[in-house]
This record gives C-alpha cells, structure tokens and sequence, in this order.
C-alpha cells in the first residue's frame, strides 16, 4: 500500500498527538537505574600499593577483637536465591508461553552465543529420551544467560540455564553425587533444580521431575547436559 | 571507556529510553534491565555513532534491537499492563497531567491498556512517531522498514486504538 493513503485530517492528527500526550502515562526512569548506568562506566579507583595488605592486618585485627568464634553462628546471605527465583521466573515463562522450535536451534544457536556472550564448544544436542526444542537470550537479574530447553519424551519440559558472573556460592548441604560431578539439587516452589558451576558460569537445570522415579530420570538428563557442555575459555 | 560527553548527552535520553522500554516489556523490572543493557550496548560501540546524527534516535534504535534479541518472546504473551504498574505510571507522569477525577484516571488506564494490546512493531512506531516526536524517516531507520511502511503502521495503530477505545469519547473518534 502506498503512504498516500494514510494521510489523515491535519486536525485529527494534532488532536491524537495530543490526547497521547495528556492521557498516556510516562514512566520516569528511577534514580537507582542512572546511579547503576553510570557504574558500569566509572573505573574502579587505584589504591595505594600497600592498601591491600593494611586492609587485611586491620580486618584481622578487627576480627580478632571481636571475637573469632562465635563468626560461625552469623547468619549468612543467601547468594543463591534471587538467581534461583529468576531462574524459576523464566522455567515458567518458558512452559506457559514457549514455542517448540526444534528446527531453528541449529541456526539460532551461534547468534544466540554471540549475543549472550557466552561461547559453547559443544552442549547435549538431545537423543531418543530427550530433545532439544530451543535456544534463547535472556537476561537474569540484569546478567547475560543462555537457556536451552529440552522436552523429554513423557512432555516434560526441562530448561538449562547458563549464566556468566552470577557470583553465587554454592552450599555444601544439598550436593547429591553423580558420576564425578557433586551439583546441588534443591526443590523450588514445586520443581527440581540443579545447580553447579563451570569454569566462571553458573548452571541451573529446573524441570517439573520431582517424585522419587522421575528424579532418577532427571539426574541422568544431568549427567547428559553436564558431560557435554563445553565452555570456550573467555568467550 | 565512554567519552564523557558522549555519556553525558547519551543519558539525556534515559527517561525516554525507559518509557519506551516499560511499552515494551510491560514489566518495571524488565525494563530496568533493557535499559541497562542498551546503554552498555551504546557505550561499548559508541565509536560507530557519527556525529552531527540524531543520538537519540541512535539509541532507541539499539533498544529497540535489544529488545527483540532477549525479550522478543514475551510478544506471544497476553497483554497486559497490572494495576501496581499503572499506579506507578500515574505518580511518575512528567507530562502536566489532567485533573484526576475518577474519569481521568479510568482514561489512563484504559489508554495504556489498549496501546499494550497492539503489536509490537504499531506500538513502537506509535510511541516514536506521535509521543517522542521523531520524525518519519528517524522511526523508519529505527524499525528498519520504508517511510511507507510507517506511515500506513501509524495509520492502522490509531485505527486499532480507536477501535480498542471506540466507546472512550468524542475526541477520540474520526
């Protein structure tokens, strides 16, 4: 169709222009997303030489006086959790709202690295019992991740997620053995989750197989994805 | 490393670029994070903007792009704006806004709701061309469509609202 055609009254379009102006919300960006902008261009500043090492004798120090044993007693802050809940988040966005594109993986794949940055050498390309139905960007907790979605073939829906410098730490309670690998499995909110981690990413697989015979299925689609993944150094 | 003056007119726009961001993603939190995303985007490739061109329609076009890298499947969800986030946009409105009689605040709610609804490449080209104000051929070099094509896109947007608001009131129809 040709732009002639959508010419309209002058007047109407200054009276829509305006009707959006008045009655349209605008929403201002909070003073938080400037401050963590402007962060990420500020370089970090140089201490002295000699800073480190007086910044470890007065934290000695300090926790020398204070009273060494009863630290263990702290409470601890759960780096895991925020992850782990946009971990969930986007499992769930997943089923109710992902589309099965087996066929595109191949040529999403390679775009999808780039743009997460976050480089594959090699990842489980599914087999009889499970297979690969997708490849997707995504941004958890304001980091670049990688997901990949696998079905198995009762329909159940598996998401591998992959995220750089998540910074978390991974408790001791909770590693299950499987083959050489000790990952935590945990159960959130009704679903199954591993998590581990490979060179500097953070690795979550959640799926619905919670009941004692389902479980020992997922921790063979563990062992798949685990074994098979392979991270470019640095990419 | 930005050059200074470049990160400073570039963040200008940040009220702007998060507005935008909020249409489309329909989520306060999702589009902190978009925003973000696109500034580090901007200022890691800010030696490819030439100057003397529009900044501003340089960044909505890498936000725009942004989005569909990592958001473009919540296109496939209902759309939705929730009351939480429209009393949000209510208290944040930096336009002079109406009195807010119970008519004006249902009109709010209803406009925004109805500019969800539309997909995403007429919400876009809308909210570029009639509330920021770019010209034609800026919106066209964003969408990476002809002039043409906004035109008639802008055309049936304004057609489709007026449908979804068809009961609104009289300075909203033909």
């Amino acid at each position: 169709m040709r732009g002639e055609e959508f010419r309209e009254d002058p007047g109407e379009g200054a009276r829509f222009r305006r009707l959006l102006a008045e009655r349209l919300p605008r929403h201002a960006a909070p003073a938080r997303l400037r401050e963590a902008i402007v962060a990420t261009t500020t370089p970090p500043r140089r201490s002295p030489w000699w800073a480190p090492a007086l910044s470890a004798l007065a934290t000695a120090l300090v926790m020398a006086l204070v009273g060494l044993p009863l630290l263990p007693h702290a409470p601890q802050p759960d780096s895991l959790q925020p992850i782990v809940n946009a971990v969930l988040s986007a499992h769930m966005q997943s089923l109710l709202w992902g589309e099965p594109r087996p066929e595109a993986v191949w040529v999403a794949a390679p775009r999808v690295m780039e743009e997460t940055g976050i480089g594959l050498s090699w990842f489980f390309q599914g087999d009889a019992e499970v297979q690969l139905i997708n490849v997707e960007p995504m941004i958890l907790e304001g980091r670049r991740a990688l997901a990949l979605t696998y079905r198995d073939s009762e329909g159940h829906w598996l998401t591998y997620l992959l995220v750089r410098g998540a910074g978390v730490s991974l408790p001791k309670q909770g590693r299950v053995q499987i083959d050489g690998f000790r990952p935590l499995l945990t159960k959130v909110d009704g679903f199954s989750l591993f998590v581990w981690k490979q060179q500097d990413l953070a690795c979550f697989l959640i799926s619905d197989l919670v009941s004692e015979q389902d479980l020992s299925r997922f921790k063979e689609v563990f062992l798949k994805v685990r074994s098979a993944t392979e991270v470019v150094p640095n990419s | 490393m930005p050059d200074p003056e470049f990160q400073r007119q570039a963040l200008e726009h940040l009220n702007a670029l998060y507005n935008l961001a909020v249409y489309l993603t329909r989520n306060g939190s999702e589009a902190e994070d978009l925003v973000q995303e696109t500034y580090l985007r901007a200022f890691r490739f800010s030696h490819r903007f030439q100057p003397g061109t529009h900044l501003r329609a340089w960044m909505f076009q890498i936000l725009r792009n942004t989005f569909l890298t990592f958001y473009r499947h919540r296109e496939r969800e209902p759309a939705f704006l929730d009351e939480e986030d429209l009393d949000t946009a209510r208290e944040t409105m930096f336009h002079d806004a109406p009195p807010r009689d119970g008519a004006s605040v249902e009109a709010h709610a209803d406009l925004g709701r109805a500019l969800a609804q539309l997909p995403e490449e007429f919400r876009t080209i809308l909210l570029l061309a009639e509330v920021e104000e770019l010209s034609l051929e800026e919106v066209a070099q964003i969408m990476g469509c002809p002039v043409g094509t906004v035109k008639s896109r802008i055309f049936r947007a304004k057609e489709r609202l007026r449908g979804f608001l068809s009961d609104y009131g009289e300075e909203f129809r033909s």
